[in-house]
């Protein structure tokens, strides 16, 4: 993006400075989120304990751990609902001093039941084509065409799933670099989760924006995921692209002969399947492990109780 | 429209019925029961203190008044159309106030408007606008059309029963000016002796985690309790005076119109029995110089400044 601009011009640097969408950390493969020691304790419970990540623009980030583990207060701390402790940079923001001008960048749906029961549909629009710089009032209501909802309906005489498909129509005609979504499909019927990931994929994302997503239901996510962030008990376990997913874990059906040859090597977890023993291992490479059954890549939720496994025990 | 127009629309999309149906339905019912009024006394022939009294009558006589009697009976009958008014608009407020913070936590729709660029203070600063001023003005002018549909009725009812020449005997003599003029005056400096009070629930509304009401009634009675027990130990020696009354001297007197002197002249002095005496006081620009006036608006200051920071991280309940 700036790119074109005479960035070196001399004595213009300082002007620009406050200008922060052409700020040079968040081009193409540079972090749009920086978080640094992010700690963070409701009274004597520590919900974080010392959170490091980044997030890269253009990608779709799933925030993946159980219950309690921390993912919401991730979200809040970024989003700037919440003190905590450490570094948090939002594309070149500090969400605790900042949080007005970030939210210009940033769009979020923390939980489809959020819309005021009050607001009228059409009211919706019009209020956020005033506060919202970056709202087009021709995508909100291009996405609202597809769907059954009436401009004149407020918001308490929808469906569940109908002020889901609101609130992310308003959301997907924000021109937003970064988008964060909690849990937004939680409650929902599987018709609705689908569409709205879909339309999220298809309508929405492209290089220049990065979604955030939480959720349980990592199996509905997974096929749009390119990175994945595990987090367990305050704690990141891991956080890796799904490249490289694919390169460093492996999944093998073990032939009952190879069980304890494969075990040798040091599996992440293993269990019985269909009579067989399935481990996964991290870092071993596949045509080590082709030898002692059928290798293939984890899936996420795989993957996923596969760091878990101290938690499950 | 730019941020903070938006701001105070919103708060009219979500409380359309306290800030304009209500006001709509006062006025309504006032006009109900003058048109009531104008039949029982013009169909049929009412007996008020033994007499019979008959509209036509009734007009006559008060076409054949003097001048300076109609403007004393016109502008006394269309002040006390604004009474009602004003007792419901404090109520709405009060209640506005205390939800304002509050009932977007405990839905959780907080979520949805903290996810736009709007700052707490904006956020804050609109309510707070709204109460002070929309309003109001709201309401001052469905007085004002309460108002006029009354003095219309009223020269309809007066050309077709008896022929009364309305522009003098009715339009004339009413001082429309005096009258809005003093509400609008007297709405203002209701707004600047309310602040500290619309700050405090809007502060309790920010903070509270289960009831905002309750918490802006505990406060005080526990100050309140903990003075008069202070006092009783001997711990401390307020010496007969404390800060409830001092509230109530200072504050909860110019809220009220109750005794206080600007300039020597008490706001409820209506011993001259006209309602139009009682809006000049009310709208007394010498209130200016009153400083507990100005002290409940500092005290305003910070209440509202301690709720922005309450707002900043009091996300949900």
């Amino acid at each position: 993006m700036s790119v074109s601009e005479p960035v070196l011009e001399s004595g213009r640097v300082a002007d620009a400075a406050p200008d922060t969408t052409r700020d040079i950390r968040t081009e193409d493969g540079l972090p749009i989120v920086k978080a640094r020691r992010l700690r963070k304790s409701y009274g004597k419970k520590a919900v974080l304990k010392g959170v490091d990540f980044s997030l890269l623009a253009g990608r779709i980030v799933g925030l993946i751990g159980p219950n309690g583990a921390g993912k919401t207060t991730i979200l809040k701390t970024l989003l700037g609902l919440t003190p905590f402790d450490g570094e948090m940079q939002v594309l070149g923001f500090d969400p605790r001093s900042q949080r007005a001008d970030l939210m210009r960048e940033v769009s979020f749906i923390a939980d489809v039941a959020v819309l005021p029961r009050w607001l009228r549909v059409s009211h919706a629009i019009d209020f956020l084509a005033g506060v919202h710089p970056k709202f087009s009032r021709e995508k909100a209501e291009y996405f609202l065409a597809k769907t059954r909802i009436e401009k004149s309906s407020k918001v308490r005489q929808l469906s569940k799933g109908m002020v889901a498909q609101l609130h992310l129509a308003l959301v997907m005609a924000i021109d937003a670099r970064l988008l964060v979504l909690d849990e937004p499909t939680l409650g929902l019927d599987i018709l609705f989760r689908k569409t709205f990931y879909n339309n999220l994929l298809t309508e929405y994302f492209d290089e220049n924006n990065t979604v955030l997503i939480t959720t349980h239901q990592v199996e509905e996510i997974e096929h749009i995921l390119t990175d994945l962030i595990f987090i367990d008990d305050g704690k990141i376990v891991l956080d890796v692209s799904m490249e490289e997913v694919a390169e460093r874990f492996v999944e093998l059906s073990v032939r009952p002969d190879a069980v304890s040859q494969a075990q040798a090597l040091g599996p992440l977890k293993q269990w019985q399947m269909l009579g067989r023993q399935v481990m996964v291992f991290d870092g071993v490479p596949r045509e080590a492990l082709s030898e002692f059954g059928d290798t293939g890549t984890p899936s996420v939720a795989d993957l996923f109780v596969a760091h878990m496994q101290e938690v499950a025990q | 429209m730019n941020l903070f127009a938006q701001l105070l629309q919103r708060e009219f999309w979500e409380h359309r019925g306290a800030f304009f149906i209500t006001p709509v339905v006062i006025g309504g019912l006032q006009m109900l029961m003058l048109v009531i009024a104008l039949v029982s006394i013009g169909v049929f022939t009412t007996k008020i203190n033994g007499a019979d009294v008959m509209l036509s009558n009734s007009l006559r006589q008060f076409a054949d008044s003097s001048e300076h009697m109609r403007a004393l009976i016109l502008n006394n009958g269309l002040a006390t159309v604004a009474w009602p008014f004003l007792m419901v608009l404090g109520i709405v407020l009060v209640f506005y106030m205390v939800g304002s913070l509050y009932d977007d936590r405990k839905d959780r729709s907080i979520l949805f408007w903290k996810s736009l660029p709007i700052s707490d203070s904006d956020t804050v600063l609109s309510k707070l606008g709204t109460t002070l001023i929309v309003v109001p003005l709201i309401y001052l002018a469905l007085i004002a059309v309460t108002q006029m549909f009354a003095m219309i009725l009223a020269s309809l009812v007066a050309v077709w029963i008896e022929g009364v020449p309305v522009w003098a005997s009715l339009w004339r003599p009413t001082a429309f000016a005096h009258l809005w003029g003093d509400l609008l005056l007297g709405m203002f400096f209701t707004s600047l002796w309310w602040s500290p009070l619309y700050a405090w629930l809007m502060l309790c509304s920010a903070f509270s985690k289960r009831s905002p009401w309750l918490l802006a009634f505990a406060v005080p009675v526990g100050v309140g309790f903990l003075e008069g027990w202070l006092n009783f130990l001997g711990m401390i020696d307020t010496n007969g005076g404390t800060i409830g009354k001092w509230l109530l001297q200072h504050v909860a007197n110019g809220m009220t119109m109750k005794g206080i002197t600007v300039g020597g002249k008490g706001l409820m002095d209506t011993s001259q029995g006209a309602i139009m005496k009682m809006f000049d006081h009310y709208a007394d620009p010498d209130q200016f110089a009153s400083g507990d006036l100005w002290l409940g608006v500092a005290v305003a200051v910070v209440l509202i400044t301690a709720s922005i920071y309450a707002r900043r991280y009091r996300s949900e309940v």
